[in-house]
Formats: structure tokens, sequence, C-alpha cells
């Protein structure tokens, strides 16, 4: 697990790295968990991050970071099998029992998630996002998305102009 | 809440299109009322799964009506979104005018086969437009998935003049009118159930990996000329074993052959034939799973067997090795490099004991000289998984030739 406040990496059997967010903590992490990240991966492997140094992240909290860090712990032993063409099933169920608990989560975390897993490259984390806020949204109507989704109360203008729309669309609604 | 700004709508475009690329299409338009942010935002979707289930009023009992009506929902829809949506965006396009409980109409091939020529005709990037010097037009489609759509020459002709990217093709319940399959950039064919009649071959000197899964076979015969193929599958009836014949396939890395029970009129020893001239042409393969096979060995068989010289995993699952082990002794003599067999749930012994000919005495029978020829020097583990048919005969074959296998660890398990 990533530990804040670490120093530099103890040689262990692994390769490490830190990560300081925007809010100034240091997250060490292996460098094959830390490389799911596409823009990360191209650092590290230009030897960046190790030593006392770290890559800093200005665009990610610690909090929004140790959730990051949570799912590529997790998922790189699997990614390093490269796509997992060797995975047992039992292996690919834990993974899927592990993204089903870790999206089920406040809608706020979600949006900073997506929007790290967006900046940070992260495809796997991005598209699991992605299709968690899509669940939120299918089979509901306008107004039950909105309510769904925390968007403010219309205002008299904006629902005239919900319900033209809704009358222009009427293709889609019908 | 009120007056704050919503938080997912502070998500940049690229992301909501992430999100609405999970959405079926008929909803991705409707979040176009949500506010004045997504208003035009599914215009520029990069992809759209337009999905005739998705149309389905619960209201109508008479399901007759229903039928038609729904349909017409269907394509209300589905042309106001062709004209709207900006199609020269889309990267990835589903179209499944088909409903599991068989509920579309008969036209319903036609009609989205029209649609969609139109679509491509119309709206797709301008092939007379040439970028920067490039010759080939600029359209992004990389993914199509057409379920229950007719496939004639006009529409083959749309789809090579535009998609100059497609990468992966799925087709399910597809009509085929037009002969040839032919392709530059597809990565990926996947033929689910569809009615082939005249097609007669698939050339791609790209295709990578290739599945056919159909029950339905329709054309006298179909020719793969793909040489780039890694990946195999095919799952189709015994009968149909002599209407695919594929060339070589020197990348071949993985390979699986699944037969289904029909065999309609075909004869045991043409079916044996059928089935081993198809074995033959995914000798390359490194990894080979096979099912439902049925013996297959007659006497100039085994000279005109191909080397499997790349194998490394072999499975048998519910194959009939009944035929004294010969067809098994064959795949072994054959297969120098393996290193791994698995048998699952096959078939040993003969259960009327009745087979035709003299039964030799056991300690003479072919296969069992043939078999002390075995050497596979590599093989770590046999694992042999039944289920009540006797084993006791094949682990002694096995023991027999131990010699032959110095590595070799073997594994039983009972299954129920």
């Amino acid at each position: 697990m990533a530990a804040p406040e670490s120093g530099d990496g103890n040689n262990g059997a692994a390769r490490m790295v830190t990560l300081i967010s925007s809010d100034n903590t240091r997250f060490e992490v292996e460098a094959a968990a830390a490389s799911l990240s596409q823009t990360l991966q191209l650092t590290i492997l230009d030897g960046g991050g190790g030593g006392g140094d770290g890559i800093p992240l200005p665009n990610v909290d610690s909090a929004t970071l140790s959730k990051v860090l949570e799912y590529c712990i997790k998922h790189a032993p699997a990614a390093a099998n490269g796509g997992a063409p060797n995975a047992t099933a039992v292996d690919r169920a834990e993974l899927e029992r592990f993204d089903n608990e870790f999206v089920n989560i406040d809608q706020s975390v979600l949006y900073s998630l997506i929007m790290a897993a967006h900046n940070l490259e992260i495809e796997g984390l991005q598209s699991l996002v992605a299709k968690k806020v899509a669940d939120m949204i299918k089979g509901k109507s306008p107004m039950e998305i909105r309510r769904t989704l925390g968007f403010p109360d219309p205002t008299p203008e904006e629902q005239a102009e919900m319900n033209a729309h809704m009358l222009e669309y009427g293709w889609a609604y019908e | 809440m009120a007056g704050e700004p919503d938080r997912l709508s502070a998500l940049p475009d690229s992301l909501l299109h992430t999100i609405m690329s999970y959405m079926k299409a008929r909803q991705v338009v409707q979040t176009c009322v949500l506010s004045t942010r997504w208003k035009h935002l599914w215009r520029s979707v990069p992809c759209l799964d337009l999905d005739l289930g998705e149309f389905r009023d619960d209201e109508d009992s008479d399901s007759h009506n229903s039928r038609y009506k729904d349909w017409e929902h269907f394509e209300d829809f589905a042309i106001n979104l062709m004209i709207r949506h900006n199609i020269a965006l889309l990267e990835s396009f589903r179209l499944h005018a088909y409903r599991v409980d068989g509920h579309a109409p008969h036209y319903a091939r036609e009609r989205s086969s029209t649609w969609v020529c139109r679509a491509i005709k119309y709206c797709a990037p301008d092939p007379g437009i040439q970028r920067e010097g490039s010759r080939s037009n600029s359209w992004r489609m990389k993914r199509l998935y057409l379920c229950n759509i007719l496939l004639d020459n006009r529409f083959a002709r749309h789809v090579s003049s535009a998609c100059h990217s497609l990468e992966d093709l799925e087709l399910k319940k597809c009509r085929f009118e037009l002969n040839t399959i032919t392709s530059h950039s597809l990565k990926n064919l996947v033929l689910t159930n569809c009615e082939f009649n005249d097609l007669s071959d698939i050339t791609s000197s790209t295709l990578k990996s290739l599945v056919i899964d159909n029950r339905l076979w329709t054309s006298d015969l179909l020719v793969i000329n793909a040489p780039a193929i890694a990946y195999l599958r095919l799952s189709i009836d015994s009968r149909d074993f002599n209407c695919i014949s594929i060339n070589e396939m020197p990348s071949l890395v993985k390979a699986s052959i699944h037969l289904r029970g029909y065999r309609g009129s075909v004869t045991e020893s043409e079916l044996g034939h059928n089935q081993f001239k198809l074995l033959c042409s995914v000798s390359n393969a490194t990894c080979l799973e096979l099912s439902n096979l049925e013996t297959m060995v007659h006497s100039e068989d085994s000279t005109t067997f191909k080397e499997f010289r790349n194998l490394r995993n072999l499975l048998l699952d519910k194959c009939d090795l009944s035929d004294d082990f010969q067809t098994l002794v064959l795949f072994l003599l054959n297969s120098p490099n393996l290193e791994k067999l698995t048998l699952r749930c096959c078939k040993f012994s003969n259960d009327s004991k009745k087979k035709k000919g003299t039964p030799k005495p056991k300690k003479t029978s072919s296969s069992q000289c043939r078999s002390l020829d075995v050497q596979c020097v590599n093989l770590k583990l046999t694992e042999i998984i039944y289920k009540d048919d006797d084993v006791r005969q094949l682990v002694e074959l096995l023991l027999r030739i131990s010699g032959n296998l110095p590595k070799n660890h073997l594994k039983l398990r009972k299954v129920d």
C-alpha cells in the first residue's frame, strides 16, 4: 500500500518510485504499479521518481491519488501478464469483485478519479469509472438524471428550454 | 445544491463522451435536454450503439402489432440520428436490428442496410477530399458491429470506399448477398450465425483474429486467405467441415475448433477425412483446443498428417478417442515439442464393444506398436479429467511409453 511521507526507496526486490500529490503528500509505490499510467511510465522509464526526487503531480490531490494507487497496485500483476491471457478465472473474478466495490463510492470522488485517470492516462480506471457513471444515468428520465447527478434545480428559463428541447427531440422520446 | 454547477458537467467533453459510449444511442440523445452544456454533446460522441431492444412498447399487448410499432419508432430514431449526428467523427458503430424475442419484422435487414449505406454515402468524410497529400480519406471508423443486416454488393462498395481504418468487424445474423470480404485494414473478424449464401472468400493480409461461430451454413465453399491470422476459432456443425478451406497461416498461435453434433447425411469416413484436412490447416499453432472431434484415423492418414512443429499445448475436450487411441497417438507422433496435454471428458472406450473387424488381441494392437515411436521429450504434464469412462487403458498406454516421455507428470481428476 502507498505509504505517505516515506523517504527514498530502500532497495527491495522491486523498484520503488515516489509520487507527490498537489497538497505535497509523498507516496511511495512499486514502479510496476505506477507504470499503469502511460504518462508516468515514460518518466519512470527515463529513470525518474527514484531516490529522493519524486514525481510531482500538481493536478491530483492526496485523497484521489491514494485511491488511484489502490487501483494500480491491485491491477499491476495482471497488467504485467500482458493483459492477462494467463490469468485464471479465479483471478479475473477477484479483480472484477474488487472493481465493483472500488467504484461503489461518492459521486464527487468518482469525478475526481476519472479526471485523474484521464490526466495520468490510466485507461482501465477511466473506463471503469465511465461505465459506473453511465450506469447511474441508464434508464432514467432527464429530470431523474438531473436529480441523481446533483444538477442544480433548473431556473424557469432553463425549464422552458428543456421543454422546448423535448419537443424538438420528440423522435428520441417517443 | 441549487446554484452550484454540477461536477459531472465540469468534466471535459472527451470524458463525457467516454461515459456516453457506455450508453445506448437513445439514452445518449436524451442527454441533450439535461442542460445547455449537454445540448450538442451527443452529436460528436464517437461511439454509437443503436439497438432495437431499446424500443419496446410494453403497453401494447398485441405482440404482432407492437412488432411493427416498435420497429417504426426504432427506424424513425435511427434515421433522425444519422442525419443529425456528426457521423464523420464516429469511431465505433453498433447496429443491432434484432431482438432476443425475435421481435423484428421481416424487412428489418434490408431497411437497416439501406440506412447504413446512406449514412456512409452522405455523412462520412468525402473520399474525394484529400488531406495533406494522403490518398486515403480520414474517416476514423474503427469498429463496426452489425446484427441482422443485409450485406450486399452496394453495402460492400460503400464500406470499402469509406472505411479505410476499420479494424474490428463483427457480423451476427447477417445475410450475405456478396461473394467476398476483402480488407487491407481489418484485424478482428467475428461471424456469428450468418447466412453466407454466395460468400466464397475472405481475403485480408492484415487479419489477426478470426472467429466463425455458425450454425447455418448456406455456402458451398468458403476459402480463407489470411496469412497473418494468429488466433482462429471455429465452431461449426460436423457436416459443414468440408465447406471451409483455410490457406496457410504461418503466424498462427492459438486455434480452437469446436465441432457441433449435427452431421446431417455425412458419413463417418467423410467426416473423418474433412476433420483431418481441417486439422492439417492449423498445424502451425502453438496452442490447440479441439472439442467434440470424432475418431478419424484411417490407414492412409498417418503418413499424410502434418507435423505440428510448434505445438506446445494440446487440449482435447469431449473428443472420441475410442479408436484404441489411434487419434491420440497420431497427435503425439506428430507433436515433438508438446509440453502440456489435457484430455477433458473424452470418450476412451467403445461401450458396445462390437467394433467392425476382428478385435485384435490387446498386446499387439497397431496403436500400441506405433505409440512406441512417440517422442515427446518436453511433455511435462498430462492431465486427464474424466467422468465415468474407464481410464485404465489410457494410463497403461502412457505408462508403457513413459520412457519416451521422460519429463511427463500424470494427473488424474474425476469430475461429476
